[in-house]
């Protein structure tokens, strides 16, 4: 069976890319361009790994995530943290960051290699 | 300007009034060695109509017993006006004049009694200290009322002062709140220039990307797919560059020339702060030798750009333990500066490239500084605002003299 990802973002071009590609890949994806029913989402769907950008209209990919990692239902679902505007790596390991960060734009290859470090893991 | 007055006093003006013509004539013998000036009264209702027309009486000497109206009537009726009330008078009266009477008199406004027959002596001593008193009283007013004009006129300084902050004050709001707008503006940019650029370029890059590495395995739905996301974030990207090319432009227009009077030695000495620093990492000797008395026509943040980029170059190009000089001197009605460095210098064919914006590119510095090449088209962009040139003199290791001109003052 293939191992699910939930993606996050804003921007429709880069889930209909993401999702084209990444299912391609055999990953079974859903996305959803929005942060409010990110755990309802979460419940639903049962990722294997959350792949979310920081800039949400209206929302923050950070607060989210801690949000997430605070949730004791939530906090062990791996999260790849997307920024359009700068590598945030400084705050890898504290509390309540993501797992890894990638920084727009990326490479499909870069991708895919924290993708598949996040569900080895 | 009381010294003025004291030097020319005013003339002493005695009214005298007495029914009898002999004693007038007495009154004005005792006196008369003094720089005294008369007015005589038979009465009353006369003295009260010279009072009315002729002003600046010293003294009043006033006979008490007048027949229809006497001395304290008289009295009283010229404290009844407000102008009159300084004027001392001294009664005359009849030497068995009691006590209770004199305070009668006294209760009238008198200042003193004189009785009659009168010693001439006393007379005279009296009048000139009730005159000389008069006269130091006026002297008080006057300066008095030059110390009230000095007064409204601090006040409306004050005023004026007050008002002048107040300009400034809201001249400064309105430029901060320019430079928040600015500011922001420039936020925008940024974010447009990192997210709404990196979004879109995302998409395009991953799926062109994947259309181009292996087209013939992608069903045509799925090059559809791609050429459609290609398309659109290609769209996306345009309608983001347009809009950061309006930015730039009416950014580049807000850069008006406002030029004003400006001490060339402290302008320079102000825009060669930020660089000292970097002399000093040089070890470079950087001085200032502007004649501290020039002053020019300049827009100051244009110079203070034009300072900076050219001294900034010179420090680029100079070995370590070298000098940038600066100096001025006048030429006809312009300011010639100099920026004077002990640096690699340039050839002929380098010189040429300078100020021409067919190539903005940029030579590293003798410790590998970099530049974009775009400073110098800026800065012989600012000296022909001015109108003023820019020139060169140079040799590859002699040196670099940069020379430009902008309006002198006076």
């Amino acid at each position: 069976m293939s191992e699910k990802i939930l993606i996050l973002d804003d921007d429709n071009d880069i889930l209909e890319i993401l999702s084209m590609l990444l299912a391609e890949h055999g990953y079974d994806i859903r996305t959803s361009n929005h942060g409010e029913t990110i755990f309802e989402d979460i419940q639903d769907f049962q990722p294997a790994l959350l792949i979310m950008d920081i800039m949400l209209a209206g929302l923050d990919g950070r607060e989210i995530c801690k949000d997430i990692k605070n949730d004791p239902l939530t906090h062990s679902l791996p999260v790849i943290l997307i920024s359009g505007t700068h590598d945030p790596v400084g705050s890898l390991g504290l509390p309540g960051a993501p797992d890894d960060f990638l920084s727009k734009p990326f490479e499909m290859d870069q991708l895919h290699a924290k993708i598949a470090k996040q569900l080895a893991a | 300007m009381a010294d003025k007055i004291n030097k020319v006093p005013m003339p002493v003006k005695i009214l005298l009034v007495d029914d009898n013509d002999n004693n007038l004539l007495s009154m004005e013998v005792a006196l008369e060695k003094e720089d005294y000036i008369f007015f005589r009264a038979t009465s009353g209702r006369e003295a009260l109509r010279l009072l009315l027309h002729e002003e600046d009486f010293s003294l009043i000497l006033l006979d008490v017993k007048m027949p229809i109206m006497d001395g304290y009537e008289t009295a009283e009726l010229i404290y009844q006006r407000d102008k009159l009330k300084q004027i001392p008078i001294i009664f005359i009266t009849a030497h068995d004049y009691e006590e209770a009477a004199m305070f009668k008199g006294y209760q009238a406004g008198a200042v003193d009694f004189i009785r009659k027959p009168f010693n001439a002596e006393i007379l005279r001593s009296k009048v000139a200290v009730f005159a000389d008193l008069y006269q130091k009283n006026q002297l008080l007013r006057k300066q008095e009322e030059k110390l009230q004009a000095i007064n409204a006129d601090l006040l409306q300084l004050n005023k004026e002062l007050e008002q002048r902050v107040l300009d400034r004050t809201i001249a400064l709001e309105n430029l901060n709140q320019e430079l928040q707008a600015l500011n922001l503006s420039k936020d925008k940019f940024l974010s447009v220039m990192s997210h709404d650029l990196r979004n879109p370029l995302t998409a395009l890059l991953a799926s062109s990307r994947k259309l181009s590495e292996d087209p013939e395995s992608l069903s045509p739905g799925q090059v559809r797919q791609l050429s459609q996301i290609i398309h659109r974030t290609s769209n996306k990207l345009l309608e983001q560059l347009n809009e950061v090319i309006d930015w730039a432009k009416k950014q580049s227009q807000k850069t008006r020339f406002n030029p004003a009077k400006v001490r060339l030695a402290e302008g320079v000495e102000e825009s060669l702060e930020i660089l000292r620093a970097n002399a000093q990492q040089k070890k470079i000797n950087l001085q200032n030798h502007v004649p501290k008395d020039m002053e020019v026509m300049a827009d100051p943040l244009m110079l203070r750009s034009i300072v900076q980029n050219l001294v900034t170059n010179a420090i680029k190009y100079t070995p370590e333990g070298g000098s940038v000089l600066l100096n001025a001197k006048r030429e006809a009605q312009m300011a010639c500066i100099f920026i004077e460095d002990s640096g690699v210098g340039m050839t002929a064919e380098m010189k040429s490239q300078l100020f021409s914006n067919a190539s903005p590119r940029s030579l590293s510095g003798t410790n590998n500084e970099q530049g974009s090449g775009l400073g110098l088209l800026l800065v012989s962009d600012f000296v022909a605002q001015h109108g003023g040139k820019i020139d060169v003199e140079s040799a590859p290791g002699t040196g670099t003299t940069i020379k430009f001109t902008i309006p002198v003052v006076g």
